[in-house]
């Protein structure tokens, strides 16, 4: 197996509100390999953005990380002091976002906020950090480089912009990129061109990718391996095909086959009934439980860790032929 | 009433016009409809498909007169509606209704759900109070939901049951026409699949008559009968569905399909990208509106507008859909 380059075990993230503690994140474990796609996929509220910013340290108040740790090259960023964020933040580990026009200062020309961006993590004249700018504007395949970078970011097209921003995440070179639903806010033509742009690029610059969507059709294109995840909680992880075509968490199954397209036209969509548990108050033990067709009483006595059922698939379900009976009891 | 003279649009135009300066001088317009014409049969889903800012939503809103359209008619069971007086008009919006994308905006956070869904019985309809409840209650159960949530506010519900309040609203007064704005757009896939199968159900049940409108490809090929696919204000290709999505004839049709993505991560095709962005509606290009995006665009196509004409079983508004297919 590949070496790891970023590696999250036992994280826990919870937001202090008024109405209570919500239990954002509890990541049991997931593992990126060097130069790999991974796709974190779930549903709105499920916890995939806060676990990006979880990664890069950036959790908003009221939000705390309250256990766990997070291994990026073989450290682990949860023990960083400020000073070596900054070498890290925007620079090792770069992120682009879903909304492109909200994460570019509007009062500013693009070439000022990519210099500005360069000369942070590198000792270089401004003439080189243009320079650098144009070849980066050069690569996301914009096609005319210059004129982009003496726009504001309102005179560029939603697609425009996020090449832009595309281009200022890679512009340091990161070894992780975080794409955080980069496509959602476009066009399918226009998303089209996006994927196939971060797909390309992957290859040339060499950077591992951590994607994240709730579209199950964008992450079976671009994803190699899969990260389901439920509540708060990583569910299930396997290759890409083995996702789609041999699901085994019942929350998976159910996500996999409430896909219109792949549903034949006179039959009825199968859904998953009832709605996401509350996480201030989530269910006891499998966070899926009141959903889950096949439950059994021992799915509340304990949280079900991720199991490998071989062939690097793993599934954190009770009910999985083999699951290891002394992992019961391991309540939180 | 024939099938057929059940909605009928014809040259159905709307043009926004820019104003300029202290005395909103008007220096252009923005073609948001531009000459569409279509036909909608009485207990079919019509489904309009485009990308954003191509006009189906403004079209949408033309249809139930919520914009005025600028020309045109609009013929509903052989009336031309957008000849009828106010009294007239609001006599008429008993049978058509509408639901809106985000039932977040469209749902008024002040009101409880019960005078959400009765208010349009209250408007339309000579009933007493406790009437009002009942059918309510009826309508909740329609839903999936149940009395347990006549007393309660929109932002208590998840998306999936707030869109759920706004259905039963538009159905409150049992109407034959329901224009469906992105009904599911704002809802996750799991919510999304119960939404698409309530709305097959209640079909089927009521003898409805579904526009639908969406970019989200997947789900009209689940839900729909015909399609419309429309760019930059115009219709490009009308036709059954299995036509459209089996065979699709207008060069833009052919790009917007082959740039879904597939949920199957063995058909990572190689995706054939359409170049270009969407031209500024207020300036468009001249002649058709596609042929700067479009990769068999000659001279022809850049000297004036196509217009729909029938083409194997359906309409496509292209000149040269002979040669390329």
């Amino acid at each position: 197996m590949s070496e790891n380059i970023l590696e999250i075990n036992n994280l826990k993230v919870q937001f202090n509100t008024y109405k209570g503690v919500v239990k954002a994140i509890d990541i049991n474990n997931i593992e990126v390999h060097k130069g790999e796609t991974v796709g974190l996929v779930g549903e709105t509220g499920c916890g995939k953005s806060v676990t990006t910013e979880a990664i890069l340290n950036i959790v908003p108040d009221p939000g705390e990380i309250t256990d766990g740790e997070i291994i990026f090259e073989g450290e682990n960023l949860l023990e960083k002091s400020k000073k070596e964020w900054r070498e890290i933040r925007g620079n090792k580990i770069a992120k682009i976002f879903q909304n492109p026009m909200s994460n570019l200062n509007p009062v500013f020309k693009v070439k000022k906020q990519m210099i500005d961006i360069l000369k942070v993590h590198r000792d270089i004249s401004r003439k080189e950090a243009e320079q650098r700018a144009l070849d980066m504007l050069e690569k996301v395949k914009l096609s005319n480089p210059k004129q982009v970078l003496n726009s504001y970011p309102h005179e560029l097209s939603g697609g425009m912009r996020q090449r832009v921003m595309i281009a200022i995440a890679l512009s340091s070179d990161p070894s992780l990129l975080i794409a955080d639903e980069p496509t959602t806010a476009l066009d399918v033509t226009i998303q089209a061109q996006i994927l196939k742009l971060i797909d390309q690029l992957k290859e040339e610059i060499g950077t591992t990718v951590l994607f994240i969507t709730h579209d199950l059709g964008v992450i079976a294109q671009i994803a190699e391996r899969i990260a389901v995840m439920y509540a708060g909680r990583i569910v299930e992880i396997a290759d890409a095909i083995e996702i789609y075509e041999n699901p085994r968490h019942p929350y998976t199954k159910g996500l996999i086959s409430s896909i219109p397209e792949r549903s034949s036209e006179d039959e009825k969509l199968p859904v998953i009934e009832g709605t996401v548990p509350n996480l201030i108050d989530p269910p006891e033990g499998c966070r899926f439980y009141p959903r889950c067709k096949n439950r059994k009483d021992e799915c509340t006595e304990s949280n079900p860790l991720l199991y490998d059922t071989g062939g690097n698939h793993k599934v954190a379900c009770f009910n999985i032929d083999g699951y290891p009976k002394e992992d019961f009891g391991d309540v939180e | 009433m024939n099938e057929s003279g059940f909605l009928k649009l014809e040259n159905l135009k709307k043009y926004f016009p820019i104003e300029e300066g202290f005395f909103s001088k008007v220096v252009g317009h923005v073609k948001a409809v531009d000459d569409i014409s279509l036909q909608v049969k009485k207990g079919e889903t019509f489904a309009l498909v485009g990308e954003s800012g191509c006009g189906k939503s403004t079209l949408a809103k033309c249809i139930l007169r919520l914009i005025e359209p600028t020309e045109g008619d609009i013929i509903y069971k052989n009336k031309n509606i957008l000849e009828l007086d106010d009294k007239e008009m609001k006599e008429l919006r008993k049978e058509l209704q509408i639901v809106f994308q985000d039932p977040y905006w469209s749902l008024n956070p002040r009101m409880l759900v019960k005078d959400i869904i009765g208010e349009p019985l209250k408007e339309h309809r000579d009933m007493k109070t406790n009437e009002i409840e009942n059918r309510v209650i009826e309508l909740l159960n329609l839903m999936g939901m149940s009395e347990d949530h006549l007393r309660r506010y929109p932002h208590e519900f998840s998306g999936g049951q707030q869109q759920r309040v706004a259905l039963a609203r538009a159905l409150a007064l049992n109407p034959d026409l329901l224009v469906l704005d992105e009904p599911t757009s704002a809802l996750d896939v799991s919510v999304q699949s119960q939404i698409l199968n309530l709305l097959i159900d209640l079909q089927e049940r009521f003898d409805l008559t579904y526009v639908f409108i969406s970019h989200d490809l997947g789900v009209v090929q689940y839900l729909a009968d015909r399609i419309g696919i429309m760019y930059l204000g115009k219709l490009v290709e009308i036709g059954d569905k299995k036509d459209v999505f089996d065979d699709p004839q207008h060069p833009y049709t052919q790009a917007l399909l082959s740039s879904i993505p597939e949920p199957n991560p063995r058909d990572k095709k190689e995706i054939e990208t359409l170049g270009g962005s969407v031209p500024d509606p207020s300036n468009p290009p001249q002649g058709c509106n596609f042929h700067p995006r479009c990769p068999y665009a000659e001279e022809v196509c850049k000297e004036k507008p196509p217009h729909l004409s029938k083409h194997h079983g359906r309409q496509v508004s292209c000149y040269r859909v002979d040669e390329i297919n």
